[in-house]
C-alpha cells in the first residue's frame, strides 16, 4: 500500500462488500482512498475511544469517529465511541462488522489550484496569529512567539524545546542531516519532531506544486530520513511526504488557499487535533512557507 | 541527586495524559524533574541532557514509554517515581472512559455536536467569564455554575446574553432544569406546565420537587444566580428568563424565586408582567406582600407556599380549597409541636439549623424570625445578628455551610457530609440545645449516599444529647438517590422528617413557641 | 425568540467543567459532550500574564 498510484484505480464503488458474514453494527460515512478492502482482517495496534489503529495486510488503518475525521487511511464510522465496536476480537479487527454501503471516498490529495501569493501570504499571517493565540502550552507554537517559550517550565520540558527549536532551525536552513536528530523529539505518542517534519514535508509539497517545481526526490530523502519503527508516526509521515492530507488539516490548507473567512474556524478545529499534533504541523508549516517564499528552497 | 525510571512496553496512554502526569509528577514535593516520553534516540540524548538516562532505558525502541524522575535523593526518587506511576494509572482508568480527541474548545465541541444549544460551565471563576462569552457569541445558551467571576465581567456576560436574548443563568447559578434535564444541582422532576424562574438554586430545587411531589410539573426552570437581582446587574438575566416562559405555550403559570430584589428591578419586573396575562406566584422571601402584588404577581411568604400556589393554580383548585387544605396541615403540625415538646428538658432552649441550601438557610431565618425572634447567622437577616464565629453557635443559630469559610478547599456541603456531621455531634452535646435543624437537598450532583452518610451521625447525636432533630428532605423518588429510602433512615434513626423546608420550620416555631421560645 | 427555539428543540449541552454535570445528563438520556479544557497558560499567572499582552487583551 505504500507504491501509492491513482486512488481511484484502486478503489471503485464495485469493491465494496456485501453485507458481512458477521453482525454489522456501525456503518462507514467515509474511506481514505489510500485503503484496500480486499484484506479485511487486521490486528490491533492501539485502541482509544476515538480511534483504532489497525495493521491490515502491513499498512496502518485507522478506523476513527467522526471527531477525528478523514484521512488517506482512516475509515470514518457513524459511532461516537468505539469502544462499542463489536468488530474487535482479542486482538483482532474485522473490518466486516462495517457496513461499507454508504461511505463516500475521501480524496486526500492536496491540491492547489490557483493562488495568489501575496494572497496567500497573508492569509498564513492570519493563521500564525492564531496558533499563537490558540495553541496548547507545550506545542512547538513558541518558535512562532518566542514569548510562549516560558509555558515550557520543568528542567526536562526547557531541554525539550531548546532542542526541538535547534534542531528545527538547523534543518530549515539546509541541514537535512538535522532530520535524523529531529524524529522521535518531544512530547507525544506521535512525538513533536515528527510533526515538525510533516508540516515540513506538506509545505514542500505546496510549494512545489505553486512553482511548478519537482520536490518528490527530497520529500522521499526527507522521509526516508524521519521513519522510524513508530508505525503510526511514520505512516503520518509517510502521507505528509505523498501530498496526503487529513481531513482537517485537508479543510485548512483549502481555507488558507481559497477562503480567508473560513481560516480561523478551520485553524481551531486542526488544533484541536492530540494535544500538539495540529499546532505543531501547523507551525512548522508556517515557518517552511515563509522561509521558501523568501528564498526558496534550502536543500 | 538521584534519578530512577520505568519502561512501559507496549502500553499506550494519550498525549494529554503523558504531559499532565509528568507535570503534576515535578511537583511532587522533592522531586526536581519528571519526563514521561516515548523511548526515541532523541528523547534518550534529552534525558541525559537532564540527568535522566539510566542505562536500562539504553535499549528502549522508538515504541516504549521511558517514565523518568529525578529527586533529591534516592528515597525521594523511588517514592516519586511510584507516585508518578500510580498518577499514570490513574488516568488511564480515566483515560478508557475519556476520549483521546475530546474537544479542546467549544468551538471543536461544536463541531462534534452539532446543533448544541446550551453550554453548562464550571470552571475556574476566573475562566469562566471568557468561556461563556465564547458560547454567547456561538449563539448559545449558558448556565455558569462558577462564582468568584469578577463584577465587570459578570455584568459584560449577562449584557451579551440580553442583546443577544439568549438565557445567561449565572454566574453562581447552582440549578437549572430545561426541557426537563437536570443542569447543576437539580432534581428530576414532572414535566408539566409550571415555569419558573429562580435566582436561589437551592430555591428552585425545593419548589420544583414540591411542585413534582404533589403530582403536577415544570416546563422550564430557569436560574439566574444568586447576584442577578443586585441593583448592578438589574436582573439581566431574571428578565430574559421571565420573558421566555411569558412567550412560551407549554407555560401556564409562571413561579418566581429570589430574595427580595432591590427596588429597580422590582420594577422592570413588573413593566414586562404589564402585558402578561398568566398567573405569577412570586416567592420574594421576607418581602413586602403589598409590594408583589403592585407588580402584578401573587406573593408567597415561602418557597412551599409558591409550590402549592402554583399547583393549585395548575389544578384549577379555588383560593378557598386551597387555603382550607392549608388549615389543616397547619393544625397537624401544631399538634405533632405539642407532642415534641413534652420531650424536651427545661434548660432545652435553642435551635441550631446547619443547612447545605443557601436559600433553605435564609428560609428558615425569615420564618422563625416572627416566631422566635433573634437568630444568629453567618448570613444573618441582620447584620447585627452575625455571629462572631462560624464555627461557634450562640443562642438561636443558623449557619449556611456553603458560605466560603466552610468551603475553601473543600467540595460543597450537598456532595461532602463531614464537616456537618462533626458539627450536627457538636450541638448534640451542648445541652441548651432544643432543636437541631437540618435539610438534605438530594438529587443529581449532590452526594449519592445521603442516608448512609447522615443516618448513623442522628443516631449518634440522640445517644449523647437529648435534642429534637428536625430534617427537611427535598428531593423527588425519582432523583438518583432513593428517597423514601433515606426518609425512613433518618426516622428509624430517631429524626423527625418533614418534605418541606417551611414546614418543618413552622414546626420548630411551635415546638420553641411551647418553651416559652420568644 | 432563541429561548422558544431552545425549548422547542432537542437539548445539546456542552459541559466545560466538573464532569458530574454530564454524567447526571447521560443518566437521563441527554446528549452531552464534554470539552477538555485546561486554563490558557496552565493555570500559571504569570505566563497567563505574557499570554494576555502577546494577544493585545
Amino acid at each position: 500500500m505504500s507504491q501509492l498510484d491513482t486512488p481511484s484505480s484502486r478503489l471503485g464503488v464495485s469493491s465494496f462488500p456485501e453485507e458481512g458474514k458477521n453482525s454489522v453494527n456501525i456503518a462507514a460515512v467515509s474511506i481514505g482512498d489510500d485503503i484496500d478492502l480486499h484484506e479485511r482482517r487486521g490486528v490491533i495496534h492501539t485502541a482509544f475511544r476515538h480511534v483504532i489503529n489497525c495493521k491490515v495486510n502491513g499498512s496502518l488503518v485507522s478506523i476513527v469517529t467522526p471527531a477525528i475525521g478523514s484521512g488517506p487511511n482512516n475509515i470514518v464510522v457513524d459511532s461516537v465511541d468505539l469502544t462499542l465496536f463489536t468488530g474487535l476480537e482479542q486482538n483482532i479487527c474485522d473490518l466486516n462488522s462495517i457496513d461499507f454501503s454508504n461511505a463516500r471516498v475521501f480524496d486526500s490529495r492536496l491540491v492547489i489550484d490557483k493562488y495568489g501569493t501575496s494572497e496567500f501570504l497573508s492569509n498564513l499571517n492570519l493563521l500564525e496569529r492564531i496558533v499563537i493565540n490558540e495553541a496548547s502550552p507545550l506545542s512547538c507554537a513558541f518558535m512562532l512567539d518566542e514569548r510562549r517559550g516560558s509555558f515550557f517550565i520543568t528542567p526536562f520540558e526547557t531541554n525539550v524545546r531548546d532542542c526541538l527549536r535547534n534542531s528545527y532551525s538547523k534543518f530549515i536552513d539546509g541541514s537535512i542531516e538535522e532530520v535524523g536528530l529531529l524524529k522521535g523529539a518531544g512530547f507525544g505518542l506521535t512525538p513533536q519532531g515528527d510533526d515538525l517534519i510533516s508540516g515540513t514535508l506538506v509545505a514542500i509539497y505546496v510549494y512545489g506544486l505553486m512553482k511548478q517545481l519537482p520536490t518528490e526526490g527530497l520529500r522521499h530523502e526527507i522521509y526516508n530520513r524521519a521513519r522510524t519503527s513508530n508505525e503510526i508516526s511514520s505512516s503520518f509521515l509517510l502521507y505528509a511526504s505523498l501530498g496526503r492530507v487529513y481531513e482537517k488539516f485537508k479543510d485548512l490548507l483549502d481555507a488558507l488557499a481559497h477562503d480567508r473567512a473560513r481560516i480561523h474556524d478551520a485553524a481551531s478545529r486542526f488544533l484541536g487535533i492530540g494535544e500538539t499534533s495540529g499546532a505543531d504541523v501547523s507551525t512548522a508549516f508556517i515557518l517552511s512557507m515563509k522561509k521558501f517564499y523568501k528564498g526558496g528552497l534550502p536543500w | 541527586m538521584v534519578a530512577k525510571g520505568a519502561i512501559r512496553k507496549g502500553e499506550y496512554f494519550d498525549s494529554v495524559t503523558l504531559m499532565l502526569v509528568a507535570r503534576d509528577a515535578s511537583k511532587i514535593e522533592g522531586v526536581l524533574d519528571a519526563a514521561i516520553v516515548m523511548g526515541t534516540a532523541q528523547n534518550k540524548s534529552i534525558l541525559e541532557m537532564s540527568e535522566m538516562l539510566l542505562d536500562e532505558f539504553k535499549n528502549t525502541s522508538d515504541n516504549d514509554l521511558i517514565i523518568a524522575v529525578k529527586a533529591k535523593d534516592e528515597a525521594t526518587a523511588v517514592s516519586g517515581l511510584k507516585k508518578t506511576e500510580e498518577l499514570l494509572e490513574k488516568s488511564r482508568q480515566k483515560t478508557t472512559d475519556s476520549s483521546e480527541y475530546m474537544p479542546k474548545s467549544i468551538e471543536s465541541a461544536f463541531k462534534v455536536l452539532p446543533g448544541a444549544n446550551m453550554v453548562i460551565i464550571s470552571v475556574a471563576g476566573k475562566y469562566a467569564a471568557e468561556e461563556a462569552m465564547k458560547a454567547l457569541q456561538h449563539d448559545l445558551h449558558v448556565m455558569i455554575f462558577s462564582d468568584n467571576v469578577p463584577k465587570d465581567k459578570t455584568l459584560e456576560v449577562k449584557k451579551l446574553g440580553r442583546e443577544k436574548g439568549l438565557l445567561v443563568m449565572g454566574p453562581d447559578c447552582g440549578t437549572a432544569i430545561i426541557n426537563g434535564a437536570p443542569l447543576g444541582f437539580a432534581n428530576v422532576v414532572n414535566r408539566g406546565d409550571i415555569g419558573i424562574v429562580s435566582a436561589a438554586g437551592t430555591g428552585l430545587q425545593e419548589v420544583s420537587s414540591i411542585i413534582s411531589n404533589e403530582g403536577e410539573g415544570i416546563s422550564q426552570g430557569i436560574g439566574t444566580g444568586g447576584i442577578d437581582m443586585k441593583k448592578e446587574f438589574g436582573g439581566l438575566s431574571f428578565l430574559t428568563g421571565l420573558e421566555a416562559l411569558i412567550a412560551d405555550p407549554q407555560t401556564k403559570i409562571i413561579t418566581l424565586i429570589s430574595k427580595p430584589p432591590h427596588p429597580e428591578v422590582l420594577e422592570r419586573i413588573g413593566e414586562v408582567l404589564k402585558t402578561n396575562k398568566k398567573p405569577v406566584v412570586a416567592a420574594f422571601l421576607g418581602a413586602d406582600p403589598a409590594l408583589v402584588k403592585s407588580i402584578g404577581a401573587i406573593p408567597a411568604s415561602s418557597l412551599e407556599e409558591a409550590a402549592l400556589l402554583s399547583v393549585s393554580l395548575s389544578k384549577g383548585i379555588s383560593m378557598e380549597q386551597f387555603n382550607k387544605e392549608i388549615e389543616e396541615s397547619e393544625n397537624k403540625l401544631k399538634e405533632l409541636a405539642k407532642d415534641l415538646a413534652k420531650q424536651l428538658q427545661p434548660e432545652q432552649k435553642y435551635v441550631r439549623g446547619l443547612f447545605q441550601g443557601g436559600t433553605l438557610a435564609y428560609e428558615t431565618q425569615v420564618i422563625l424570625k416572627d416566631m422566635i425572634g433573634d437568630i444568629n447567622s453567618n448570613v444573618p437577616l441582620d447584620p447585627k445578628l452575625r455571629l462572631a464565629d462560624s464555627w461557634r453557635s450562640v443562642g438561636h443559630t443558623v449557619v449556611d455551610l456553603g458560605e466560603d469559610e466552610f468551603t475553601v478547599g473543600r467540595p460543597h456541603p450537598q456532595i461532602d457530609f463531614s464537616l456537618r456531621n462533626k458539627r450536627i455531634l457538636e450541638e448534640a452535646r451542648d445541652k441548651s440545645v432544643a432543636i437541631i435543624y437540618l435539610d438534605v437537598v438530594i438529587g443529581h450532583g449532590t452526594n449519592l449516599n445521603p442516608g448512609e452518610e447522615l443516618a448513623p451521625v442522628i443516631a449518634e447525636a440522640k445517644k449523647v444529647g437529648n435534642s429534637l432533630i428536625i430534617v427537611s428532605v427535598t428531593g423527588t423518588d425519582r432523583d438518583p438517590q432513593n428517597k423514601s429510602k433515606i426518609v425512613k433512615m433518618y426516622k428509624d434513626a430517631g429524626a423527625v422528617v418533614l418534605e418541606r423546608n417551611a414546614s418543618a420550620s413552622r414546626l420548630t416555631g411551635y415546638i420553641l413557641q411551647k418553651l416559652g421560645g420568644k | 425568540m432563541k429561548t422558544l427555539d431552545l425549548f422547542a428543540s432537542e437539548l445539546k449541552v456542552i459541559n466545560v467543567g466538573l464532569t458530574s454535570f454530564k454524567e447526571s445528563l447521560e443518566q437521563e438520556g441527554f446528549k452531552v459532550v464534554q470539552v477538555d479544557w485546561r486554563p490558557p497558560a496552565g493555570g500559571d499567572e504569570e505566563v497567563m500574564e505574557a499570554l494576555r499582552k502577546l494577544m493585545g487583551k
